[in-house]
C-alpha cells in the first residue's frame, strides 16, 4: 500500500527552493544598494571570505567592508528576523484563532508594546550610559502585559471560553491600551515625533547588538510555531472535533500563542510596529500553496523575510537620503501585491 | 428482530448535565454493546445532542460513562479518541483542505503531540479511503464537495482514527433519502466489517426502526423508553413525546412512522 501523501498535499522541495532563493536574493540585493554602491562581487567575495577556512579577496577597500558589515549586513539580519517572525506569528494566530484577520497584534501585543515604548520614550530617564537600552525592554514587556491581560479577562469570562470570546478580549484590552498611549503622547507632545517614528517601525537602527537581543527569544518562538503546525490543522476543524481527537484546544491555543506572542515581543522591542506583515505573508503563501499550516509556517518563515528586506529597500532607497517608514512601504507595496494574487488565484483547491 | 445478545462496551450511568442548575440531560442510563448499533432518538431540544457530546469530553455534571471498562473521567484526551470518535451534528470543513489531510486527522490521537504523521498513518488513510471509493477524492478540497460525499468523508476519518466505538450526531441531517439510504448503509456495513459499537442521534425515526438494533426515546432530557425499535416505537409513546397525530405503520415487518395532517386541512 502507498505510503506517500498525495502530491498536491505535499511540500514540495521548489517551493522552499524558491522561497529560500527569493530570502538569500533579496539579502544580495539588499546588501548592494544604497547611498554607497557595492558591486555583488564585493559582496559575495567579502561573504565567503569569512567563512573559514577561506581567503578570497573581494577588492573591497575598509570603508566598504565597513559598510557592508557594521551597516547593512546587521540592519537586513534583523529584517529577516523580524520578517520572519511577524509572519510566522501571524500564521499561528490566524491558525489557533481559526480568523484570517487574526495578526500577532490582535491580543494587545502591538498596542501593549506602543504604551510602553511611549512611557520610556516621555518619562524615561536619560539612558546614554545605561547597560540596558529601556526603550526595547517597556515595549517588549508592554506587549506581553498586553497579552497576558486580553487572556486574564478572556478567560474570566465564565460562559463560552472560546477563541471568540478571546478575540474580543484583546479587542478590548487593545482599545484601552491604544487610548492610553495616545493620552501619553498627547501630554507630552515634545516626544511626539520620536513615539510616531517608532510606532511607525524601522530598521534604520539595527546594529548587532539588537540582532544578539533578539535571537534567543527568535528562535524559541519559530521552533514552537514549527513544531505546533500540525495542531494548528486540527484546530481547523473546530474546538469540539479537535478534542474528540485528543487535542486539548485552549491548552494548544495558549501555547503557541505564548510563544508566537513572545517572539513578536522581541522583534517590536527592535524594530517598532510593523504592520501587514503578519497578515499578507501568511495569506499569500496560502493562496499560493494551499489551507495547510504544515506548509504555511515554513514558506512564511522565508518569504517573511524576504519581503521585509524588500520593503527595507525600497524605505532607504526611494526617499534617499532620507527614509520612508517601512511600516508605510509594507502597506504600499504589500497591499496592492496581495490584491494581485487574490485576483489571479483561481482560488485554493478548485 | 434483530438478536441484541452484544457484550456491553460502554455504559451511561446516570449521566446529567445542567447548566446554571437546569438539567439539559436528566439521569440517563443505557448500554451499548461491542458492534451493536444504538439510536437516541427524541424531538429538537430533547438534549440528544449534549447526550452525546458526554462521551467526546463535554460537559458532565452527574453519573458517568464508562467505555471499555475504564470511567471516562480516568480516560481523558488521547486515550479517549483511541476508543471513541465522533462526527458532530455539523462538521467543519475547513476551506482548501484535502479529502486526505481532512482523512489523516483521524490518526491525530494516534501521533505525539509535535510529531507529524508516520508512514503508517499515511498507509492506513489509503486503506481507509480506498474502502469507502474515495481514492480519486483524495486531493479534492473538502469544502468543494456534495453533502453525501462528505458525509463519506467523515466517515473515512473517524474510520482512520480505528476507535471501538462511533458517535454519530445526526449523520444524515440534510441529505436526500437516496443519499441518507446510502450513508446508513455504509455506516452499517463499517459497523459490521470492524465490530464497532455506533451510538446515533437520529431524527428519521423511519430510518432508526430499520438501522439501530435498538434505540433510547429522550424527551426533555430524560430517558422515555430503551430497547428494541418495537418496543419503543408504538404509537402510543410517540404521542406523547412527539404530537397525538403520529401514526405507526407496519411495511414489510418495519415500522414506518408519519405525522398525518389533520383531516379536515389536507
Amino acid at each position: 500500500m502507498n505510503a506517500a501523501r498525495p502530491a498536491s498535499t505535499r511540500l514540495r522541495w521548489w517551493w522552499v527552493v524558491g522561497a529560500a532563493g527569493l530570502l538569500v536574493g533579496s539579502v544580495i540585493v539588499s546588501l548592494m544598494v544604497g547611498s554607497f554602491s557595492i558591486p555583488i562581487g564585493g559582496v559575495l567575495g567579502s561573504v565567503v571570505d569569512r567563512l573559514p577556512f577561506v581567503s578570497v579577496d573581494a577588492g573591497l577597500d575598509d570603508r566598504a567592508e565597513a559598510i557592508l558589515w557594521q551597516v547593512r549586513m546587521p540592519r537586513i539580519v534583523l529584517g529577516v528576523i523580524v520578517g520572519a517572525t511577524l509572519s510566522a506569528a501571524g500564521a499561528a494566530y490566524q491558525g489557533v484563532f481559526r480568523n484570517p484577520l487574526a495578526d500577532p497584534y490582535l491580543l494587545g501585543a502591538g498596542a501593549g508594546a506602543g504604551l510602553g515604548a511611549t512611557l520610556a520614550i516621555a518619562y524615561g530617564p536619560d539612558s546614554a550610559g545605561w547597560l540596558i537600552d529601556p526603550l526595547p525592554l517597556a515595549a517588549f514587556v508592554g506587549a506581553i502585559v498586553g497579552v497576558v491581560l486580553a487572556y486574564v479577562l478572556g478567560y474570566s469570562v465564565r460562559s463560552g471560553r472560546t477563541a471568540v470570546t478571546l478575540i474580543l478580549a484583546g479587542v478590548g484590552v487593545a482599545a484601552f491600551l491604544t487610548a492610553t498611549q495616545t493620552f501619553l503622547q498627547q501630554r507630552n507632545s515634545e516626544t511626539l515625533r520620536e513615539v510616531y517614528g517608532w510606532i511607525l517601525g524601522s530598521l534604520a537602527t539595527g546594529s548587532w547588538a539588537d540582532v544578539r537581543l533578539v535571537v534567543p527569544y527568535v528562535v524559541i518562538s519559530l521552533v514552537v510555531v514549527f513544531a505546533g503546525r500540525r495542531l494548528m490543522d486540527v484546530l481547523a476543524v473546530g474546538d469540539v472535533e479537535a478534542s474528540s481527537l485528543g487535542v486539548q484546544p485552549r491548552r494548544v491555543r495558549l501555547v503557541l500563542v505564548a510563544f508566537a506572542t513572545l517572539g513578536t515581543a522581541a522583534v517590536v522591542a527592535v524594530s517598532g510596529l510593523i504592520g501587514f506583515v503578519g497578515i499578507i505573508v501568511p495569506h499569500t503563501v496560502r493562496i499560493l500553496t494551499g489551507a495547510s499550516y504544515r506548509i504555511i509556517v515554513p514558506l512564511s518563515i522565508l518569504v517573511g523575510g524576504a519581503f521585509l528586506v524588500i520593503a527595507d529597500v525600497i524605505a532607504r532607497t526611494v526617499q534617499s537620503p532620507y527614509e520612508v517608514p517601512i511600516g508605510v512601504v509594507t502597506a504600499f507595496i504589500g497591499a496592492p501585491f496581495f490584491a494581485i494574487v487574490l485576483r489571479t488565484s483561481k482560488g485554493v483547491g478548485s | 428482530m434483530k438478536d441484541t445478545g452484544y457484550e456491553t462496551l460502554v455504559s451511561f450511568d446516570a449521566v446529567t448535565v445542567a447548566y446554571n442548575g437546569s438539567p439539559v440531560v436528566d439521569d440517563v442510563s443505557f448500554e451499548v454493546g461491542k458492534g451493536e448499533w444504538f439510536g437516541v432518538l427524541g424531538p429538537n431540544g430533547a438534549g440528544k445532542s449534549t447526550l452525546l457530546r458526554t462521551a467526546v469530553g463535554g460537559t458532565i455534571t452527574g453519573g458517568g460513562i464508562s467505555i471499555a471498562g475504564s470511567g471516562m473521567h480516568a480516560v481523558q484526551g488521547k486515550s479517549r479518541a483511541h476508543l471513541v470518535a465522533y462526527v458532530p451534528q455539523r462538521p467543519v470543513f475547513p476551506i482548501g483542505m484535502s479529502v486526505f489531510d481532512y482523512a489523516l486527522l483521524g490518526r491525530t490521537p494516534h501521533m505525539g503531540p509535535l510529531a507529524t504523521e508516520s508512514r503508517s498513518d499515511v498507509t492506513i488513510v489509503w486503506e481507509v479511503l480506498a474502502s469507502l471509493g474515495l481514492t480519486s477524492f483524495a486531493e479534492r478540497d473538502v469544502a468543494s464537495l456534495s453533502g453525501g460525499e462528505t458525509q463519506r468523508v467523515s466517515m473515512a476519518r473517524v474510520l482512520a482514527q480505528r476507535a471501538p466505538v462511533l458517535v454519530l450526531d445526526e449523520a444524515t441531517a440534510a441529505l436526500d433519502i437516496a443519499s441518507q439510504h446510502e450513508v446508513l448503509e455504509l455506516i452499517d456495513s463499517i459497523r459490521i466489517e470492524n465490530g464497532i459499537a455506533v451510538v446515533s442521534a437520529m431524527h428519521d425515526l423511519t430510518a432508526a426502526a430499520q438501522f439501530c438494533d435498538r434505540v433510547a426515546l429522550i424527551d426533555q432530557g430524560r430517558l422515555r423508553g430503551v430497547g428494541s425499535p418495537k418496543e419503543v416505537l408504538r404509537e402510543d409513546l410517540l404521542r406523547e413525546v412527539f404530537e397525538p397525530t403520529v401514526r405507526v405503520i407496519d411495511i414489510e415487518g418495519s415500522q414506518v412512522i408519519v405525522s398525518m395532517r389533520d383531516k379536515e386541512r389536507r
